[in-house]
């Protein structure tokens, strides 16, 4: 079930109303009714793959109770062990199994051994990488003696699939959103209220700004054989939006989704496009997937204690397994190696820390080296995304040759002139609302706040009036699906 | 709790009067590209608000033809006609099953054909109806079918029009609206028939399709099949002639036609005329007047077989 649809418009209604009204009473049936209706919207997708998340759920449960009750170290590792080996296992079998057979296939085919193994037709399950490292992270929290295991399978199974962010995240950690389902919940009115407002910033952000960039960037990306460096620099540019409006946009709506039930997720986005360095831009681009990299793989393996080489080990390997958790192909390793190598300067120079406030803070523009910061920085994460973007690795470099030819200096060439200027005019707009809103937890959290309520409920009408006006029909699935 | 559901209620109340009054003064006031959903298309493309204006005014046919442009383009009236049979067609710009039970739901009683011609093909059973419904919302006074239909392709393009197409006849900015018969390369003749005037071949027009038969416009085409044998009058289907590389295009004209046969008497034309692209078409899906004489010679044979 996607957020941007007639279904989840019908179902969320439902669901509010019947766990405000019918299983507010009894915690126990709150959390029952959770499980159901994330499996319902899980199932929706497609009810095959229940069983693998029900799998998942239960091997980390037992795993979990069983890590408490072991005091022998050696066999606590074991099963720390098999709940990762698990785990991967089942990432790898659908996500990585036909990658790694193509290319022994085409490593032993450069020896002149063509092996002809074939691959197997696999549906990816939706949401796999986010929730098997969602279960990880309790195991290893349990482990790690962080956290003592739970003993209610339904609490566990619906923190495991609670639906608002199943599918795309934020990936919680156990530690924070477990707990929540222990506690009694009561309705409140101002979280219920900013859950709203986040719902429907993060609509905006989905429907008006990412579809609109992706019906552009995908005419450009998909032909780029066709076009001049200006264009595809223009294609570039609108997948950058494409992908921050389509992702920090299922993010909103899953906090803001989550909060009318009363719970709280992490932020996983805080205005990245705004970063003055790439150390900046990762610590404000999915939160949620870099902090788990950094708890439970960068700081095991030493973190940036150590020698240099111990340091830029670790560093790479972050980058390079983040990449490949995007996806099965070089692409994907190539962005996260490249982000790799433009973070590792920072890191070795101690100014990966430089830039810990908020831009420009109590100032309503930013300084003009500021500016040169951030462009500079939005300029190499955009030449990045091209790497994100492409189908292969052949087609990213001619890109890039493309871009960086005198056809850079031309004028850019659009199929579709007028849904450009309008595209165009709409991210400013929406750029210029995160600019003014950029210290709050999401843009539009406090816009206004102080004007009288007909001025805010103009306000926000009118975002539904964009929606209604600019939205792309059809309804096009979010990017981070496939992941 | 209360205060929650309270504001909501009262925020929505005011969000439809405000999105009310954004689509009046977008349509009125900004140009095409910012208002992109809002599509307006009063005496567009395909004499749509002059031939339902004149449907109304018509009864008793002896057969109705529906469908797209490429049933007005196609069904000649004057050359039925000439063969003694009375008819009108009630084709529309990109027409899917939708609109045509929309159109017969309306029509059918004060119409009273004794055979209707729908030329179906599998492009109009992929379409999602909404480019139709705009044509037919804007060329059309507002009533309660058109809600209806417009709920059966539920597209924003389709209710943001809809809104537009009601405050603009309802305040009577319409009242002096009158279309011409003839547009560039294309003349309107009484009946519903689209004269092409153009004899040149467009070989870049119209080659290729996108073939994904769409489960809402099968169900409303049942539901036609159904209104129709229920009124006793005899169905005739028929797909017209496109050229063979267009037709060829579409990996589902195999499936169709068996769905077509099952549901009532169908005629493939591309199976059984011989025609050549630049002798007998305008562009790939539109025949020219020798393609149309010799199509609705083929036609008026089997309805004096029938």
């Amino acid at each position: 079930m996607l957020f941007n649809s007639i279904d989840f418009a019908i179902f969320f209604p439902v669901v509010f109303i019947l766990y405000w009204f019918v299983f507010n009473t009894n915690l126990r049936w709150q959390n029952i009714f959770i499980l159901l209706c994330s499996y319902l919207f899980y199932g929706w997708w497609d009810v095959r793959f229940l069983s693998l998340l029900f799998l998942s759920t239960l091997i980390d449960f037992i795993i979990g109770l069983r890590l408490q009750t072991t005091v022998d170290e050696r066999i606590r590792k074991w099963l720390l062990y098999g709940s990762i080996f698990f785990n991967l296992g089942i990432l790898g079998i659908f996500k990585y199994y036909n990658f790694f057979l193509d290319n022994v296939n085409d490593l032993f085919t450069i020896f002149g051994k063509p092996l002809h193994f074939k691959g197997i037709e696999l549906v990816l399950p939706v949401g796999i990488s986010f929730y098997t490292f969602q279960t990880m992270s309790y195991t290893i929290d349990v482990y790690k003696r962080r956290m003592a295991p739970t003993t209610d399978l339904v609490s566990f199974a619906a923190y495991v699939s609670f639906f608002p962010q199943l599918v795309a995240g934020p990936i919680e950690r156990a530690r924070h959103l477990l707990p929540q389902f222990f506690v009694h919940r009561t309705f409140d009115y101002d979280l219920a209220l900013r859950g709203c407002k986040q719902i429907l910033w993060g609509l905006f952000k989905k429907v008006v700004i990412a579809d609109n960039c992706a019906v552009l960037a995908d005419s450009i990306f998909n032909h780029h054989t066709d076009y001049g460096g200006s264009t595809l620099w223009m294609g570039a540019l609108f997948f950058a939006f494409q992908i921050y409006g389509d992702f920090s946009g299922y993010s909103d709506i899953a906090i803001g989704t989550s909060r009318l039930l009363g719970f709280d997720l992490m932020k996983n986005f805080t205005y990245p496009y705004f970063s003055r360095d790439m150390a900046e831009f990762w610590r404000r681009w999915h939160i949620s997937l870099s902090t788990w990299f950094r708890d439970y793989v960068y700081i095991p393996l030493g973190g940036n204690q150590g020698s240099s080489f111990i340091k830029l080990r670790n560093i790479f390997l972050v980058f390079l397994i983040s990449g490949f958790w995007h996806g099965a192909n070089w692409t994907f390793i190539v962005w996260g190696l490249l982000n790799a190598l433009l973070f590792v300067p920072l890191l070795m120079c101690g100014k990966n820390r430089q830039h810990l406030d908020i831009i420009a803070f109590d100032k309503r523009l930013p300084s003009f080296k500021d500016v040169l910061k951030m462009g500079f920085t939005f300029v190499l994460v955009t030449l990045l995304w091209i790497f994100f973007r492409s189908e292969s690795l052949t087609i990213a470099i001619d890109i890039f040759a493309r871009i960086f030819s005198p056809s850079l200096f031309t004028i850019p060439v659009f199929e579709q002139k007028g849904l450009a200027s309008v595209t165009v005019i709409l991210v400013i707009f929406f750029m210029a609302l995160e600019w003014v809103g950029r210290s709050q937890n999401f843009a539009i959290e406090h816009m206004f706040a102080t004007k009288s309520r007909i001025f805010r409920w103009a306000f926000f009408a009118f975002l539904i009036c964009m929606i209604g006006m600019f939205m792309q029909t059809g309804g096009s699935p979010f990017i981070y699906f496939q992941f | 709790m209360k205060k929650f559901l309270s504001d909501i209620i009262q925020f929505s109340f005011f969000l439809i009067i405000f999105y009310l009054c954004f689509i009046v003064i977008s349509g009125l006031l900004f140009p095409d590209f910012l208002r992109r959903n809002l599509i307006y298309t009063l005496g567009g493309n395909g004499f749509t608000y002059t031939r339902l204006k004149e449907a109304k005014d018509i009864s008793h046919v002896d057969v109705l033809f529906l469908g797209s442009s490429r049933a007005y383009r196609s069904f000649d009236i004057r050359i039925f006609d000439t063969a003694g049979l009375t008819s009108f067609n009630l084709g529309t710009s990109n027409q899917t099953p939708i609109q045509s039970f929309y159109l017969l739901e309306k029509y059918l009683d004060q119409l009273k054909p004794a055979t209707i011609v729908f030329e179906v093909n599998p492009d109009i059973f992929s379409n999602n109806g909404v480019e139709s419904a705009i044509d037919i919302i804007s060329n059309e006074k507002m009533n309660v079918s058109l809600l209806k239909m417009a709920a059966d392709i539920n597209d924003i393009k389709v209710w943001n029009t809809l809104i537009y197409s009601t405050f603009r006849k309802s305040t009577g900015l319409e009242n002096s609206f009158i279309e011409g018969n003839q547009k560039t390369d294309q003349k309107y003749i009484k009946g519903g028939y689209v004269l092409s005037l153009t004899e040149n071949f467009d070989q870049d027009a119209g080659n290729s399709y996108v073939c994904q038969l769409e489960r809402k416009q099968m169900d409303a085409f049942e539901k036609i099949i159904s209104l129709v044998k229920s009124a006793n009058i005899e169905i005739l289907l028929v797909q017209s002639p496109v050229v063979p590389a267009l037709y060829n295009s579409c990996s589902e004209n195999k499936n169709f036609d068996r769905l077509m046969n099952q549901s009532s008497d169908y005629i493939n034309f591309n199976r059984t005329l011989n025609l050549t692209d630049t002798l007998h078409f305008t562009d790939g899906q539109h025949l020219n007047q020798n393609g149309v004489a010799i199509f609705c010679n083929e036609v008026i044979k089997l309805l004096q077989a029938k």
